[in-house]
């Protein structure tokens, strides 16, 4: 006892440390607080005496415990109340001791008084069992034995025990919570779903309850052994989700949240946990922003809010919010088709689950960064009572699903003769035909890729201190030769409860990975077919002769030599953690203190050896580079939860956070080595020092947040949410924001009108209505800025301070997004059929908008907020338990529709473009376009109108007089007569209207299949690979179209001549927009469990042998590698590009996991 | 009673929303801030540092510039490049890639515009402030000029602040306003800048720089008097004079010489120069892109001198002695022979002359013939030109090939000059605006054989990137 009170004083004095030390700007005012403060909150202060039993249930109720005691025998004693009460253990002990009497705690929360013995000193050992009353459970009625005439005796007893399996599987089901009903007296099963339960004579009936089952009640009728198979609930109302700051069950929530658990997570092998939610959760996006290696991903929740500010949601990953920008690991600051992906080192395996919050009720306590929703990730963690250990390990292979047709040597040498005679002043054939040579530079450079991965954890713990350590190793190897992922991951979940009143714990992982990044898919399509890959002493082959120099004169790189030879690879250690501690500081009240990390320390190194033509030209290019990006977090959160009348139930969460992030780089790079030996080991051997960089940035995020659930009549659910944000990125005075939202929910199947029937298990009808905000942007946009640059002056290198190129606005503030959401969830035939639907209409005003602005002012952009978008759409999800038994069939599927809309734009503008897409072949300005009334970032083009065929028809139609036979023409959409910049039109959209995901479990005995589809609909893509390999100027190889090309009068309407140059070059037009819809077998899972219990192995409690095939089948017509791309990231503006993209892969994949 | 406490303070903190915009304030970490720059002598140098990047980028002197004039001239093809074949045969339309001169220009007004508005607030030497003003003067007016020539009227931009609505509604300005700015800028350049500046500070625009301008200036516009004029003042500050090697004018170990009035600065790894690359043919320079080939004709008909060749050739000979051949003339005159060792594409040594005195030479020989007739004096400019381009360096001339002038009439010597100026100035960003100038785009070209060439392009269209965002903008006639 001693100790304990030790403890608990240590835990305050750390916990108000904690308060007075890290809250910023409040310091000064709690110190100047009296010291000698005391207020009380006994109500029965005045009276010197009570009785017995009155001040028992008073404990009951404050500690939330059941004391048993004989309430005839000694509840009317009276005692001194001026007791210690610093404890429930040392109050009894200095109420009860006086006056004769002991007390014994035979389980967490149940306390049994009686008299004392006289010389008894030990407490004897109690067997131990577990309470099914956790922390968070509002306190149960405690049946006392104070009608029974006779004393109670815990001397009378009985003892049951028994088996629990799962009815559909006939598997032991461990971790059924049993409980002696109306008694706090329970027990859980063990790892082969026995237990033991010893409780008082009086009990009669067993409940029986486990998550993902129906509960269920068992009468004892005096048998000593109760052996029972649970059903599975297959979307169990009493599941607990995880919600900011907190977690309700499913029946309390009045927003809109899916969850995905771990086994669907494992489910689907992937890298990354956003992966896993692809297809799963009806109004979330997921695109791969590369299908390399460890590359990016980009989601979107209920559509795109903002036009230049980040679009991705927030992920909160065990309480530490992470707004994941690809572009933050990425040393060198350039655009990359290959994003590494900002969450790549959290291993899968270890989630518990993820939560994605997608209404402003579930969303608004996140208030400034909850405008796109928000992703939970939450890690597991130890249970009690059980040490498992789990090993996942699974080994497969990938390759490309596709590839494109290309020209072979013969014909790529016919075809660039052509173009090269095809201008002005032709030149002399440039190739033999038939070429000698033929090289298929994609089966060179594709391959076979090995994917592994090995994880394994050990969890458990004895209710006091429970705890989760893991270890992963992840190998990639990408279908492009050289492409490689490489990942170590360990974890360590502590959860430590000192005391009855004191908890604390952390979350952590660390982390590591090695990433080979080869963006060289342009390369590879358009590299010459007819070099060869090695000259005749065996080298690779370069290109060097300068008489086959032509066109732009940029010379095409061995794609083998580039990809088997050059280093490029970015290595990321990265810890991510948190402590924190937990004080009761009164019955229902909790306090938290978190303080949690996110540093990530990314390097990058490079080399270009002599042995490519890049590598030749420089002398050898070494590139060594960091970032070291750290997160702070600090969150103060206080919970009182309290329940009155059987009527009311109330929680409430307050609470302040602060987070800073700090951003410093640095970059050095060289060329010139005598030697390829040293790598980028040893930069200084290059020539002289050049391109040395460094930046850096700080901000800053300080919030006061705050809700209130309020339940009436379990049936009745309110909840009200804010949350003020204040962030440095914002003009003076605009920095703080308000985000209030509102939301309530009925559940019409607790009306006792509704208990008449069998049909409806469930029916919940929601509301949310709420604010939100979006802060995504770079950091210092309010403010001038003046960045340093470098001229030669007096013959040597001088710093210059340029103006940014971005005119400062002051007056930058807060972009928001107001949400209305109504939804529905109905649970049929005892909730085998369970169905939510949801309508969600969001409006988000004030947008971020990095404007273009007329270089006539000498700036490009500023960032304003201006204009408002419309987000509307509705989702639907279905689960359905087809069949049970023996075979048993379950399906989900869920569909939503998002219509995007951009309302309006600054006053006098009804339409503005968007940034330019960078190293766009062609002649391509301004392709994307924001227009009042279109969606957001629609594709701006000129409209494909045949090939012209004669100079007549060219004279006749006069619209492009420079034009010449063989060329592309376009439509004179304004009717003026003559094509220019007005002839362009909006002619696709990047962002898919209609997403949707199917999947279909089978099981029969110990086998299980599981099909999952996913599919896009009504969506655009805009071909930029496709446009540059059509591109018939014979500089590089082209796809196949070129050999339908025009070559006179009447050969084709598609296609256009070769030729080098000489007219208006080909213009971006809807030629290359198609239609990226698909449907594709994502994944296909065949397991096999073995049957463990049977074959009387205990030491295993599962044996799991699986096949999964992921991409195995796609359905679509885009004509690319593969319709699911997005070249842009997670650049809102550039969704729907596909430009040299990395290929997407099929996989097939061997695993099996097992469980001790 | 410690629980009460601490529940006491939890709930105060929480809600005691004192100002926390302190912990908000952004602080500059890897940039400076305008308020607090701009006050001392060092900064105000810095300041005027920042317009000389305006110069050596790719959409300036880098590349941009010498590609709109020299292709459109009979002395460089297009060769199998797209864009140098549309300039070379005048098919180029309102979204060609060339145009980015436009942004580069008004991005160069703007860092005069803020040092106009910062420096005179400074506390320092009044010379030397005022040398920095006319600096930016200078070079916010020479961007003017080429504005002007290249696209005609254009919006203008004397200020810092403008707001998004403004500048999307920015009209064309008629010339003759921008004009007078010029002249206002450069009146005031040439009467406070120094002549010239310590080793430390060459690259400079000087007093010189600015007369030249004038020159050229009024030369375009025809005031041949002023043009003789400031020509002449140039000549008589006794700063400039021929470098007596052709070949020094270019050589990078020679750069910033006696000949040089204004030059775009590169060095290699640093600001690297593109257009040695661009310009070079493959296997001369490490890193060749082909792009300089020389018409046939042009090239024959190119008189045999040292001057040639130093500016073309059909062999590469290495000065280790390797030689390559090619079967089509090349751009010679920018390979960097001194410093062939460097690293990689676009990263030359070499300057680009923008202003030299062989040029202020030829504009006073052509302004005097123009007032006065073929006078000794005009002669004697010309023929100092033309005897340098026919010495080598032991010192034999090449006299046949390119004697001195004498006894031509106005017409003969007019013609002459004009002549002159293409080959002496050959691909240094002269020859489409010499045509336009000189009224001969058309005539020229379509001897050439290029017969898409007419009024519509003496004129460059305004980018259609441009007229997407600012709507006042109008196109140049014909390339509608």
């Amino acid at each position: 006892m001693h100790m304990f009170n030790n403890l608990t004083n240590n835990g305050w004095v750390i916990f108000t440390y904690l308060w007075f030390v890290i809250l910023p700007c409040y310091g000064q005012e709690l110190a100047s607080l009296p010291t000698d403060y005391s207020p009380t909150n006994l109500q029965y202060q005045d009276e010197q005496t009570a009785t017995l039993e009155s001040l028992l249930i008073a404990y009951e109720k404050k500690y939330q415990v059941s004391i048993i005691f004989n309430s005839d025998e000694i509840g009317q004693q009276k005692v001194s109340k001026l007791i210690d009460d610093s404890s429930l253990d040392s109050s009894l002990k200095s109420l009860l001791n006086p006056i004769g009497l002991t007390f014994k705690k035979i389980d967490d929360n149940v306390y049994v008084v009686k008299r004392a013995k006289k010389r008894q000193k030990s407490v004897k050992k109690v067997e131990r069992s577990r309470t099914i009353l956790s922390a968070n459970s509002p306190p149960a009625r405690v049946k006392r034995l104070r009608a029974n005439p006779r004393p109670h005796k815990v001397e009378m007893v009985q003892t049951i025990s028994g088996r629990v399996t799962d009815l559909s599987t006939d598997e032991p089901l461990p971790g059924v919570n049993i409980l002696a009903k109306g008694t706090t007296t329970g027990t859980v099963t063990d790892i082969n779903g026995n237990y033991r339960l010893t409780v008082a004579d009086e009990v009669t009936t067993l409940v029986f309850s486990s998550i993902g089952y129906e509960t269920l009640e068992e009468v004892i009728s005096g048998r000593s052994t109760v052996n029972l198979a649970l059903t599975p609930d297959i979307q169990s109302l009493e599941e607990v989700v995880v919600v900011g700051y907190g977690s309700v069950k499913r029946r309390d929530l009045t927003g809109s949240v899916a969850s995905i658990s771990s086994e669907e997570i494992q489910a689907v092998p992937v890298a990354s946990p956003e992966q896993a939610i692809q297809g799963r959760v009806p109004g979330v996006q997921v695109t791969q922003a590369s299908a390399a290696p460890g590359g990016g991903v980009s989601i979107r929740i209920r559509g795109s809010n903002s036009v230049n500010a980040g679009n991705e949601p927030l992920y909160v990953i065990d309480g530490f919010p992470v707004y994941s920008d690809n572009t933050l690991s990425n040393v060198q600051g350039r655009a990359t088709r290959v994003t590494p992906n900002a969450l790549a080192s959290i291993n899968p395996n270890d989630i518990e689950s993820i939560e994605v919050l997608k209404d402003a009720s579930a969303t608004a306590i996140y208030g400034a960064r909850g405008a796109n929703g928000v992703v939970l990730i939450t890690t597991k963690r130890g249970k009690s009572g059980r040490n498992v250990v789990n090993l996942n390990s699974y080994v497969g292979v990938q390759e490309v699903r596709n590839q494109y047709d290309l020209l072979n040597g013969s014909q790529f040498a016919e075809f660039a003769n052509e173009a090269v005679n095809n201008i002005p002043e032709p030149l002399p054939p440039l190739y033999e035909v038939p070429s000698a040579v033929d090289t298929d530079w994609q089966n060179e450079v594709f391959r076979t890729g090995v994917v592994q991965n090995h994880s394994l954890s050990f969890s458990g713990g004895d209710g006091n201190t429970n705890y989760l350590v893991s270890g992963e190793y992840y190998n990639e190897e990408g279908v492009v030769r050289g492409s490689q992922f490489e990942r170590y991951s360990f974890r360590f979940n502590l959860d430590k409860k000192v005391s009855e009143r004191v908890s604390f714990g952390n979350s952590l992982t660390l982390s590591r990975s090695d990433n080979d990044i080869r963006d060289i898919l342009a390369n590879t399509l358009l590299a010459l077919p007819n070099v060869p890959i090695y000259d005749s002493e065996g080298n690779y082959f370069l290109n060097t002769d300068p008489a086959l120099i032509i066109g732009s004169g940029s010379r095409l790189d061995n794609p083998l030599a580039v990809a088997n030879e050059v280093t490029n690879e970015l290595l990321t250690t990265r810890a991510l953690g948190n402590i924190y501690g937990e004080v009761k500081i009164l019955e229902g009240l909790t306090a938290k203190v978190l303080i949690g990390g996110d540093l990530i320390y990314n390097k990058e190194n490079g080399y270009t050896p002599q042995s490519t033509l890049a590598g030749l030209d420089l002398g050898g290019s070494a590139i060594q580079g960091t970032v070291e990006n750290i997160s702070w977090l600090n969150e103060n959160t206080l919970n009182y939860q309290n329940s009155w009348n059987e009527k009311h139930s109330i929680n409430v969460v307050v609470g302040h956070t602060f987070q800073r992030q700090n951003l410093e780089a640095y970059n050095l790079r060289r060329t010139q080595f005598p030697t390829d030996a040293t790598s980028y080991y040893d930069i200084s051997a290059g020539a002289e020092d050049q391109n040395i960089s460094s930046r850096a940035f700080q901000f800053t995020l300080n919030s006061y947040l705050g809700r209130i659930n309020y339940t009436l009549k379990d049936r009745y659910l309110f909840t009200f949410t804010a949350r003020a944000d204040g962030s440095s990125k914002f003009g003076e005075g605009r920095k703080y924001g308000f985000f209030p939202s509102g939301a309530l929910a009925w559940r019409v199947s607790d009306e006792p009108f509704f208990q008449n029937q069998e049909l409806l298990s469930n029916l919940k009808l929601r509301t949310s209505y709420g604010i939100t905000g979006n802060q995504e942007i770079p950091p210092y946009r309010s403010l001038n800025r003046l960045r340093a640059g470098r001229v030669i002056i007096g013959q040597e290198a001088v710093t210059s301070y340029n103006p940014a190129n971005e005119l400062p606005n002051p007056e930058l503030g807060w972009e928001q997004t107001t949400q209305f959401d109504v939804g529905l969830d109905i649970g049929l035939f005892n909730n085998r059929l369970n169905f939510t639907a949801d309508y969600y209409h969001k409006l988000t005003d004030d947008l971020l908008f990095q404007v273009p602005v007329p270089a006539n002012t000498g700036f490009r952009f500023i960032w304003e907020n201006i204009g408002q978008i419309e987000n509307k759409g509705f989702e639907l999800s279905l689960n359905s338990n087809n069949l049970v038994g023996d075979f048993r069939w379950s399906t989900s599927a869920n569909v939503s529709v998002n219509d995007n809309r951009v309302i309006e734009l600054a006053q006098d503008d009804t339409q503005l473009f968007a940034t330019l897409f960078p190293n766009t072949p062609g002649n391509v300005n301004n392709i994307v376009l924001v227009e009042e009334g279109a969606p957001l970032g629609s594709f701006y083009t000129y409209v494909f109108d045949g090939i012209w065929q004669s100079q007549d028809e060219i004279d006749a139609a006069g619209t492009m007089p420079n034009a010449l036979p063989g060329d592309e023409r376009y439509r004179d959409i304004n009717e003026d007569g003559v094509i220019n910049g007005d002839d362009r039109m909006i002619t696709g959209s990047g962002l898919p209207r209609i997403l949707y995901g199917f999947t279909n479990d089978f099981a029969y005995k110990n086998f299980e299949l599981s099909l999952f589809f996913q599919g896009v609909a009504q969506a655009d893509i805009l071909n930029i690979t496709r446009q540059g390999l059509e591109l018939l100027d014979g500089d590089a190889n082209v796809s196949t179209a070129a050999l339908d090309r025009w070559i006179g009068p009447g050969t084709s309407n598609l296609v256009p001549r070769a030729t080098s140059g000489g007219s208006p070059g080909p213009l971006l037009s809807d030629k290359y927009i198609e239609d990226g819809s698909f449907l594709r077998l994502r994944t296909l899972t065949f397991a096999y469990n073995l049957p463990t219990a049977d074959l009387g192995w205990s030491w295993i409690s599962q044996a799991r042998f699986y096949f999964t095939g992921q991409n195995l089948l796609t359905f679509t017509d885009y004509q690319g590698i593969d319709p699911e791309v997005n070249a842009g990231g997670q650049a809102q503006l550039l969704q729907g590009f596909d430009q040299w993209s990395y290929p997407m892969q099929k996989r097939y994949i061997f695993g099996v996991n097992l469980t001790f | 009673m410690k629980s009460n406490i601490v529940t006491l303070s939890l709930i105060l903190a929480l809600f005691s929303v004192s100002s926390c915009e302190d912990v908000l304030e952004e602080v500059p970490l890897d940039f400076v801030s305008p308020e607090n720059f701009y006050t001392n002598a060092t900064e105000a140098r810095i300041a005027a540092y920042s317009l000389y990047n305006t110069l050596v980028n790719r959409n300036s002197y880098n590349v941009a510039l010498w590609k709109l004039n020299d292709y459109a001239t009979n002395a460089l093809d297009g060769g199998a490049n797209n864009s140098n074949i549309q300039l070379d045969e005048f098919t180029y339309d309102p979204n060609f890639g060339e145009l980015g001169y436009w942004n580069e220009a008004y991005q160069a007004i703007l860092r005069v515009n803020i040092i106009l508005e910062n420096v005179p607030d400074i506390n320092m030497d009044e010379t030397e402030k005022n040398g920095i003003l006319a600096e930016a003067r200078a070079i916010r007016a020479w961007h003017y000029f080429n504005l002007i020539r290249l696209f005609g009227d254009v919006p203008l931009r004397t200020e810092v602040q403008i707001t998004r609505s403004e500048a999307a509604n920015n009209p064309r300005l008629n010339k003759e306003i921008i004009y007078d700015l010029i002249f206002e800028d450069l009146a005031f350049a040439e009467n406070n800048l120094p002549l010239d500046y310590p080793s430390s500070e060459v690259g400079r625009a000087t007093q010189g720089a600015a007369k030249t301008m004038l020159a050229i200036v009024h030369l375009t516009r025809g005031e041949f008097q002023q043009a003789r004029d400031k020509a002449q003042e140039v000549m008589n500050l006794g700063v400039y004079e021929l470098m007596a090697d052709y070949r020094d004018v270019y050589d990078p170990d020679t750069k910033n010489n006696a000949e040089h009035i204004l030059s775009a600065q590169y060095q290699k790894f640093r600001v690297g120069a593109w257009f040695e690359s661009i310009l070079s043919p493959a296997g001369s320079v490490p890193c060749g892109f082909n792009q300089g080939t020389v018409s046939r004709e042009w090239y024959d008909e190119f008189p045999d001198t040292y001057r040639k060749e130093i500016s073309v050739m059909t062999t590469f000979v290495s000065d280790a002695g390797d030689s390559v051949e090619y079967d089509r003339p090349h751009v010679k005159k920018y390979i960097a022979w001194s410093q062939l060792d460097r690293g990689g594409c676009f990263s030359g040594e070499n300057n680009f002359p923008i202003l030299r005195y062989a040029e202020v030479l030829l504009i006073f020989a052509e302004a005097e013939n123009e007032v006065a007739g073929s006078t000794p004096a005009a002669y004697e400019a010309i023929n100092a030109v033309r005897k340098r381009a026919r010495t080598w360096p032991d010192g034999t001339e090449d006299v046949e090939a390119l004697p001195d002038l004498a006894g031509l009439s106005q017409d003969e010597f007019r013609d002459a000059v004009y002549r002159e100026r293409e080959l002496e100035l050959c691909f240094e960003a002269h020859g489409w605006f010499d045509l336009v100038r000189t009224g001969r785009l058309i005539e020229v070209n379509q001897a050439a054989g290029k017969t898409n060439v007419s009024e519509t392009h003496l004129l460059y269209p305004v980018p259609q990137s441009a007229i997407d965002l600012n709507t006042a903008l109008t196109q140049n006639p014909g390339y509608n």
